[in-house]
């Protein structure tokens, strides 16, 4: 195969599917699966399995052998033997009539019974374990601690790997198991001599601004908290994206890092170099000041360094340092702005091509990485919570059949099937579909089935959306191809009455489409983001002005804004309204 | 009704499925502090095919966890596909037992194959798909199908069948129905957890429901903060899978009063659901319910309410020590994912609210 061994990793466990048989020919494997076994009350089934096992083993005397069977059948086989079995009436009958007629259970001197009495009821436990205990066992700590100790050939052992291809080409994109990413070389950052400072400053500076530990852990020691708990997407969705980006999760800076990537703005100047203290840069500092200044790829010397050297392999990552400079080295950026938005887009560098496998590239291709950023001229609460009603749904009427529709999250709960086929939705899922009106491209369109998770940073007064694409067979987009996204939506109190919503996009979109009119339905989007979403703003605050009352909300994220108010975890921007007789559903209207 | 209840099929002794509190409580308290832990185990119990685990995967579900994804769901074909053939083997089965001839020659051939050589690869090639429909559509095998309480057979034998053209593809990825459909025999013990607000985690317990699989539960009866205990209301033809002459209402009623009963429950909150609703709606359209309970008013055997009423009655009827303002019953129909949602919410809200209250 020529793969490089490599420890195992959580991601690479994800991308296997594993197998019992082989699982149970593989004595560790076996043996932590006997140990799972114990402690989830089914040892039953292992001893059985041992006597057996025993039992037929061809030096054993007659003798033993007879006592054996009975002891099989007293303990294993009987009505309330110690271990007994969870056997159908009819093989316990059956194998009870099988003692019976041999008289076996009467004579403990000679076996009476064939070796492979037992051969069956083996079968019919190795069964049974398939079924109810080996799912729960491949994902159990005690089998991930197992393999995560091993390379990645003792996966091939006991398992096999799944659409490889597919794996995620967003993994591809910000991790580090793809070949186009070198491993880390100190000798190399070493000789960058300039890019050292910054690069120090970045380290004193990442950790007490947001503690990614107590983030990760859900702890808020630091102003981080997660806030909605039940959303699908976890705490550990965002250590496994961190993990995509920075390879260790542990590491303190992992998450401020992958925020920087996300949301910062690498190509920011030197402005970055501001000698703030951590504590007051916490307090001071927007994310993109704060990206800025903890980016280091931004040194003039480092920028020299990668252009004198078009191969990205040689390119030094230290593992405390981050993959800005990949990320830099792939892609360039392009920036457009308008008066209401701005745009960023990300397109690969041709020196790609002369550089990464041809597979990799065939692959990055399909994606595509933008960045948009628009200014609200409200409170960052009162945005967050209007978006967040369902009464001001924006649709995207031409381009995007439901978006940007923080009514469709109701948080804790994914849409019933009913709901999703209604299109009324829902949850942390929702479906953005890309339409393109373009028939004689026959270009078919894109759709994209995402859940969501809202969280707010209190020391910033940021909330923070993540979405990702999942696979969710539920909702019907036969007529789409079918994307994969991942996506970070901040929306940031710049001023008292000024919101920065910056959102990040990465669209794997399966295949590939005509850039021009991927760019035309991007800033299509942006526009939208801005003329829907100030009309919303708009209506929004005439009601308040008016004190309108409102249809009632059952939308789990304002129970859990409310919630969070209530815990002093963050304040909402005015007072929640109740009643339910306004008819304000049509925005066009207003 | 005493502390220490012994299981009535255990002679010797040896099959102590409940006990008096011990001294090692792991988590080292009772139910009655549980409103000051920050974890609330509930325990989801009954007897064999009653539901439990349904529920626990329909909640897994609510909770993004397990099954809401393609990769995940991937894994379990082989066990969707593995109750194909058992439910195929078990009807080829039971006309042998019935004494009913499968009418299409080529239907018997089928037959042969499940019983001596098919396998769930097999199940991959399409042409599986048209085969096993015959065979399900064959008059012999319908009429056995029609006498299933004679014989063990799974709920979802029906829906497997009707869609067999999804199953048997190479493409075939499992739904989230037919995963909640899939009948796995629950061996040991499965928990989940997740939060429930106020800084607390539910951790839900799944068991095993057989005879056997009982004597487990004692694990979790000291640390346990409410109890919900699932009943089915299809079983009254039926008899258990691991004692094939025993009625399972009976059992079920049986382990009701064991646990409902025991000293160690008096405190937490208790919920009793009556699941499988919409089978047995179905099911009392054509079979009669009054044969099975005598006391019950033949004339009312068509109405299902009448009929839960009546189950209900014998269920509470069996509560000789529990707080009966602690005791909620519900019905269910667990393969529902809206009413499963809707009275899992209602169960977390009752055992919250009962938590409060002490």
């Amino acid at each position: 195969m020529g793969r490089k061994k490599k420890q195992v990793t959580l991601i690479d466990l994800e991308c296997y599917t594993f197998c019992y048989e082989l699982i149970y020919s593989d004595k560790d494997t076996r043996d932590c699966f006997f140990d799972y076994l114990i402690t989830t009350h089914n040892e039953e089934a292992i001893y059985f399995i041992q006597k057996v096992q025993q039992f037929k083993k061809k030096d054993l005397t007659n003798n033993k052998k007879a006592k054996l069977a009975i002891e099989i059948f007293n303990c294993y086989l009987k009505d309330g033997g110690k271990y007994e079995l969870n056997l159908s009436s009819k093989d316990r009958q059956h194998i009870k009539e099988e003692y019976e007629k041999v008289g076996q259970l009467d004579n403990c001197e000679t076996c009476l019974l064939s070796d492979n009495i037992f051969t069956a009821l083996e079968q019919q436990i190795h069964l049974s374990l398939k079924e109810a205990n080996f799912p729960h066992f491949i994902k159990s700590p005690k089998f991930r601690e197992l393999a995560m100790k091993q390379t990645t050939d003792f996966l091939d052992k006991i398992g096999f790997r799944m659409n490889a291809k597919k794996i995620d080409i967003i993994q591809r994109l910000l991790g580090s198991s793809s070949s186009i990413i070198a491993s880390p070389s100190t000798q190399s950052l070493a000789s960058l001599d300039g890019s050292m400072d910054s690069f120090r400053l970045s380290e004193s500076l990442t950790g007490p601004i947001i503690d990614p530990n107590a983030f990760l852990r859900g702890e808020s020691s630091n102003g981080w908290k997660l806030l909605d708990k039940h959303s699908h997407i976890t705490v550990e969705d965002f250590r496994f994206m961190a993990c995509k980006v920075f390879e260790k999760d542990s590491k303190a800076q992992d998450m401020s890092k992958f925020f920087q990537n996300l949301v910062g703005d690498p190509s920011a100047d030197s402005t970055s170099r501001r000698q703030s203290a951590p504590n007051l840069a916490s307090k001071s500092a927007s994310y993109s000041e704060r990206s800025m200044s903890l980016s280091v790829n931004n040194s003039p010397s480092l920028q020299r360094y990668n252009s004198e050297n078009n191969n990205v392999r040689k390119i030094s990552i230290d593992s405390s340092s981050n993959v800005t400079e990949y990320f830099e080295d792939m892609w360039t950026k392009s920036e457009k702005k308008t008066s209401n938005y701005t745009l960023y887009s990300y397109d690969l560098k041709t020196s790609m091509f002369d550089e990464a496998d041809t597979d990799v590239m065939e692959s990055l291709k399909n994606i595509h990485i933008f960045k948009t950023e628009v200014e609200y001229p409200y409170n960052v609460d009162f945005v967050v919570e209007t978006f967040a009603r369902s009464q001001y749904r924006i649709d995207f009427d031409n381009m995007l059949k439901e978006s940007f529709s923080l009514d469709f999250m109701h948080v804790h709960q994914p849409p019933s099937e009913g709901e999703v086929r209604r299109e009324e939705v829902s949850s942390s899922m929702l479906q953005e579909v890309w339409r393109f009106s373009y028939s004689l491209l026959n270009l078919k369109d894109r759709s994209f089935i995402v859940e969501s998770s809202l969280m707010y940073d209190e020391q910033n007064r940021a909330y923070l959306l993540l979405k990702k694409s999942v696979d969710n067979v539920i909702i019907d987009d036969s007529d789409c191809v079918r994307g994969r996204l991942l996506q970070l939506m901040v929306f940031e109190r710049k001023e008292k009455e000024k919101t920065i919503m910056t959102d990040f996009v990465v669209l794997d979109m399966k295949d590939s489409v005509n850039n021009i009119i991927f760019e035309n339905c991007v800033a299509k989007r942006a526009k939208e983001f801005y003329d829907k979403g100030m009309s919303a703003l708009k209506a929004n605050m005439e009601l308040i002005k008016h004190n309108f009352p409102t249809p009632s909300d059952s939308d789990r994220i304002l129970e859990t804004l409310v919630n969070n108010n209530k815990c002093g975890y963050c304040k909402l921007g005015f007072k929640l309204r109740t009643n339910n007789n306004s008819d304000l559903d049509d925005l066009d209207d207003l | 009704m005493g502390n220490i209840v012994v299981s009535p099929h255990d002679k010797e002794g040896q099959h102590h499925m409940m006990a008096t509190p011990t001294s090692n409580n792991p988590n080292g308290g009772s139910a009655a502090t549980a409103k000051n832990k920050s974890e609330i185990t509930v325990l989801l119990l009954g007897a064999g095919e009653s539901g439990k685990s349904t529920l626990f995967k329909q909640v897994q579900f609510f909770h993004g966890v397990g099954i809401t994804h393609d990769q995940e769901r991937i894994e379990l074909i082989e066990i969707v596909r593995l109750n194909v053939l058992e439910n195929a083997k078990n009807l080829v089965a039971a006309t042998q037992h019935l004494n009913i001839p499968i009418e299409q020659p080529e239907n018997r051939e089928t037959a042969k194959l499940i019983i001596n050589s098919l396998n769930t690869n097999d199940l991959e090639d399409p042409s599986w798909s048209k085969r096993l429909y015959s065979l399900w559509k064959d008059a012999g095998i319908q009429k056995a199908y029609e006498n299933r309480e004679k014989f063990q057979l799974y709920d979802s034998t029906e829906y497997l069948f009707e869609n067999l053209d999804r199953i048997c593809s190479d493409k075939y990825v499992p739904t989230v129905v037919d995963v909640i459909r899939t009948r796995t025999k629950t061996i040991g013990i499965t928990d989940m957890k997740f939060d429930v607000g106020d800084g607390k985690q539910l951790r839900l317990v799944d068991v095993g429901g057989q005879r056997n699989e009982r004597r487990k539960w004692i694990h979790f009866f000291n640390t346990v903060d409410a109890v919900v205990f699932l009943t089915s209301l299809s079983e009254f033809d039926l008899n258990l899978y691991e004692d094939n002459g025993y009625w399972r209402v009976k059992e079920s009623l049986r382990v009701f009063n064991e646990v409902v009963n025991n000293a160690l429950f008096y405190k937490v909150p208790f919920v009793l659901l009556f699941n499988k609703r919409d089978l047995f709606e179905k099911k009392i359209a054509t079979k009669s319910f009054s044969k099975y309970f005598s006391g019950f008013n033949e004339a009312e055997e068509k109405n299902p309410v009448a009929c839960i009423e009546y189950m209900t009655k014998l269920f509470l009827n069996e509560i000789t020590e529990h707080p009966l303002d602690t005791v909620s019953v519900k019905t269910l129909s667990a393969i529902d994912h809206d009413n499963s949602k809707q009275v899992f919410e209602e169960v977390k809200q009752f055992i919250m609210t009962q938590q409060h209250r002490e």
